[in-house]
């Protein structure tokens, strides 16, 4: 197929799946009990008149579908509307939320795949204690939820003291200078960043491990080792290419998850991210916080798709047969 | 084709034997005691029926063997050095690069997600401490020396865009790209049509003199050996004889193929017609552009008549494979009509489309791949059954079972994995598998040119039984034309997606020759009057 047209379709029907998301996360958080203003009304200080005038200065007086049509266009155009929790205009509070919690994802997800892919290539490669230890450890790590993983890790580190916890700076960072803030972040980031590499890595180690070990038994490797090939490119140019698609395909679906992976970690961990944002925002009915972090989220997913459906192109020339 | 070589052997083999660990822990022999040497620039054949250990004695040599395989030898020598005493990086240098190895089935050798040509340069590279564009040189320099210079796009194409006989030929690129002075070659003719392995053993012939490489070569066909081969050993149920007494100068068995049945009922509404056929692939064009359609079969008309044999041949690359894809519905063609028993196959609707399946089946050249490998001998066979959902369970074995009985297959043998069947056996149960259904039309893709001529006898003989007691078409797709004429009630032939028709009648009077023409004009297969 031809490879532009393909790419132009994968995008326009991403478009189309964002758009159906935001329909559909605008409806339900319409038809959802009770607003922000609502818990205005406990307040006597604030008169009905003054309830009713903001009502209508926010647009809650009009139909659902007005709102929505309202809410497309400022969205087309980078306006995700305004957080009456934090009285500020959404975009600018995720934007600030999002990158840090890219940071930490991309941090770990980073560490993940540099650590992962290695050992589950040693580990279908060699077998024996490598793979027996890189098991017991990955089917361990798989039964103990996060959140024990992550509490256990606060509990060590506040015992330790070496390690700031909560948050991404310390008090005083305003004073240091830009190096020392840089420092300062990355031994902020040590906690959760761990919790969230050992939830992760044994999948993507398990998957590693399973696909090489599937390829190398093989003829055609069988054959480059009759033909004197290293055992190191064996390896990783002939058997891991081959071994590509299934962990192409795992890669994006840790791409799309890189905003929604670490909303416990951060909650519990006290990263500012858009793990506490998503929850504050919802338990107070900010509603247009919770659709744009949805949106985003829905965005990543389909770049995430797109990126894997790419890579496995570029990798395999089977698929490009259709 | 005898040359003058050396006396002093080039490798020394003698009380050679294989073990193999079994699942209960005894072991099992392999190969027993086998001595045999090969001279410098000699060719020295190993011939043996499928199962017969061949491929392990090719495979010990170069210590290539699975772990649960023991190796024992008073000597394994090769230039005078100990093969079985190497340390691994000193056994890995002579692999590829002194001893070259071509293993039989070329589609599953070559590795799927590279380019060939890439594959040839790294051989070279593995061996060779010397810069990038100098391994691709050497590999685009092997290219030409197989003769697949006039692709100009082959050292870019990735071994499921080349052809068949293609392929075979980068496998030869990849054994000889270090100068080896011994290449075991595995089977290396199998599946190629006849004049394409003309071009191959001629190939073979031509680098022997111009490099002085030495062959083991290991084929199931005496033809090829007798004409390659300085000598000839035979392999039989892991004991190595010398075999040259045995062979005669023509090793085909003369024993007659059956006849599957003189019986042709003229009158009959054709089981299988086929009108006006067209299907084209669309090619990969630079870029991202679309490169120009090719017609792979263009116009096919053709009948198949109830209870009949009908054999189609043609040169590799004539569109035979994709016709009978298309006649069991594994594609779509673009135009034409195909009618089974009178029914339009391409105006069923899918769940029409899965009834019709079991009715056709296809039967393919390279087994170990259309097999899957988790299952054994008897779920495989009885797969079919439950996809179908035919029988309970019970049913469903005793059918399976009976026709692993039938293609001679032990009881013992029944749980085994694909992989531990030989070559031979493993089209048997690919064939058992297409049987099990009870199809109308069985269609064979090349389906025994890998077997030995016992075993294609044996097979041949139970396609013929199974007619008898059936109404049961089949296709025959095949470059053997001493096959085709033997048992076949009429031959098509396919010459650039186009079928001519033969008739019986016609071919009594004539033999077939493969005729490799010049390199210019391309090869083919003539249909040659003899007087």
């Amino acid at each position: 197929m031809n490879t532009a047209r393909y790419i132009e379709r994968r995008i326009a029907s991403g478009l189309l799946l964002l758009l159906a998301v935001s329909l559909l996360s605008f409806s339900l958080s319409a038809l959802a009990p009770g607003s922000f203003l609502d818990e205005m009304k406990l307040n006597p200080q604030i008169s009905p008149e003054t309830f009713t005038a903001l009502r209508a200065q926010y647009g809650l007086d009009q139909p659902i579908a007005l709102r929505y049509a309202h809410w497309l266009r400022a969205a087309l155009h980078g306006d995700l509307g305004f957080s009456f929790a934090y009285n500020a205009p959404v975009s600018s509070l995720i934007w600030n939320r999002c990158s840090n919690t890219l940071l930490l994802t991309g941090t770990a997800t980073f560490l993940v795949w540099l650590l992962a892919v290695p050992l589950g290539i040693l580990s279908a490669a060699k077998g024996g204690w490598l793979d027996r230890i890189c098991s017991f450890g990955s089917s361990l790590l798989l039964s103990v939820p996060e959140i024990v993983i992550a509490l256990a890790l606060l509990a060590f580190v506040v015992r330790s003291g070496r390690l700031p916890i909560g948050g991404m700076a310390s008090l005083n960072a305003e004073d240091f200078s830009l190096t020392q803030r840089i420092r300062d972040t990355v031994l902020h980031l040590v906690v959760p960043a761990a919790a969230l590499v050992l939830a992760a890595l044994p999948i993507v180690l398990r998957h590693t491990r399973t696909a090489m070990a599937e390829v190398l038994q093989a003829p055609f490797i069988k054959a480059a080792t009759g033909h004197g090939i290293f055992r190191a490119r064996l390896l990783l140019r002939h058997a891991l290419p081959a071994a590509a698609s299934p962990l192409i395909s795992l890669f994006g679906f840790s791409i799309a998850g890189l905003l929604s992976a670490s909303l416990l970690i951060e909650v519990i961990t006290g990263w500012p991210g858009l793990g506490p944002l998503f929850l504050e925002s919802i338990f107070a009915r900010d509603f247009q916080v919770v659709i744009a972090v949805v949106m985003v989220s829905s965005a990543l997913l389909v770049v995430g798709n797109l990126m894997s459906d790419l890579l496995l192109y570029a990798v395999d020339p089977r698929i490009r047969l259709e | 084709m005898s040359l003058p070589y050396h006396r002093d052997p080039l490798l020394e083999v003698s009380n050679l034997s294989v073990l193999y660990r079994g699942a209960g822990g005894q072991f099992c022999a392999a190969i027993s005691h086998a001595s045999f040497d090969i001279g410098a620039g000699e060719i020295v054949g190993v011939f043996g029926a499928s199962g017969s250990g061949k491929t392990t004695l090719g495979l010990s040599i170069l210590r290539l063997l699975p772990d649960s395989a023991q190796i024992t030898a008073a000597a394994l020598r090769f230039q005078g050095r100990d093969l079985l005493t190497l340390r691994h990086e000193q056994m890995r240098r002579v692999r590829g690069n002194e001893i070259s190895i071509m293993y039989q089935e070329p589609m599953l050798a070559l590795n799927p997600v590279m380019r060939v040509g890439e594959q040839i340069a790294e051989v070279f590279r593995a061996h060779h401490q010397v810069s990038n564009r100098e391994c691709r040189e050497r590999a685009a320099e092997f290219l030409q020396r197989v003769h697949l210079h006039k692709r100009a796009d082959a050292f870019n194409a990735y071994p499921h865009e080349l052809s068949g006989g293609e392929r075979h030929r980068v496998v030869i690129a990849q054994a000889l790209v270090c100068g080896p002075s011994l290449v075991i070659a595995d089977e290396p003719t199998a599946g190629l049509d006849a004049a394409l392995q003309n071009e191959i053993l001629d190939l073979i012939s031509e680098l022997r003199r111009d490099l002085r490489v030495s062959f083991l070569l290991i084929s199931h066909d005496h033809a090829v050996l007798d004409r390659m081969c300085d000598r000839t050993l035979e392999m039989s149920a892991g004991l190595l004889t010398d075999a040259a007494v045995v062979l005669g100068r023509n090793g085909r068995s003369s024993r007659p193929l059956p006849r599957m049945n003189a019986e042709t009922s003229g009158s009959e509404q054709p089981l299988v017609r086929v009108s006006a056929l067209s299907k084209s692939y669309q090619t990969r064009g630079l870029r991202f552009r679309r490169g120009p359609a090719t017609g792979v079969l263009r116009n096919v008309d053709l009948s198949i008549p109830q209870d009949s044999t009908v054999a189609l041949i043609g040169q590799s690359g004539s569109g035979k494979s994709t016709l009978a894809r298309c006649l069991a519905m594994w594609e779509k063609p673009d135009a034409g009509e195909i009618e089974l028993a009178g029914q339009d196959l391409l105006r069923l609707t899918p769940t029409e489309l899965r009834q019709f399946r079991p009715r056709v089946q296809l039967v393919l050249q390279d087994s170990a791949a259309s097999i899957n490998p988790n299952l054994n001998a008897e779920q495989i066979v009885e797969e079919p059954l439950l996809i179908q959902n035919r029988g309970d369970k019970h049913t469903r074995r005793e059918r399976a079972r009976q026709l692993l009985e039938e293609i001679g297959f032990e009881p013992a043998m029944f749980e085994r994995k694909p992989l531990e069947f030989s070559g031979g056996q493993r089209q048997r149960l690919a064939i058992a598998r297409a049987m099990v259904l009870e199809p109308q039309l069985i269609i064979f893709d090349e389906s025994t040119s890998g077997l030995d001529s016992e075993t294609q006898q044996q097979v041949l003989a139970l396609l013929a039984e199974l007619k008898k007691t059936r109404r049961l078409s089949y296709l025959l797709i095949s470059h053997d034309l001493h096959l085709v004429r033997d048992i076949a009630d009429s031959i098509l032939m396919m010459q650039d997606g186009s079928v001519v028709e033969g008739s019986r009648e016609m071919l009594a009077g004539s033999t077939f020759r493969a005729r490799s023409a010049s390199a210019a004009t391309g090869s083919g297969i003539a249909l040659v009057e003899s007087q």
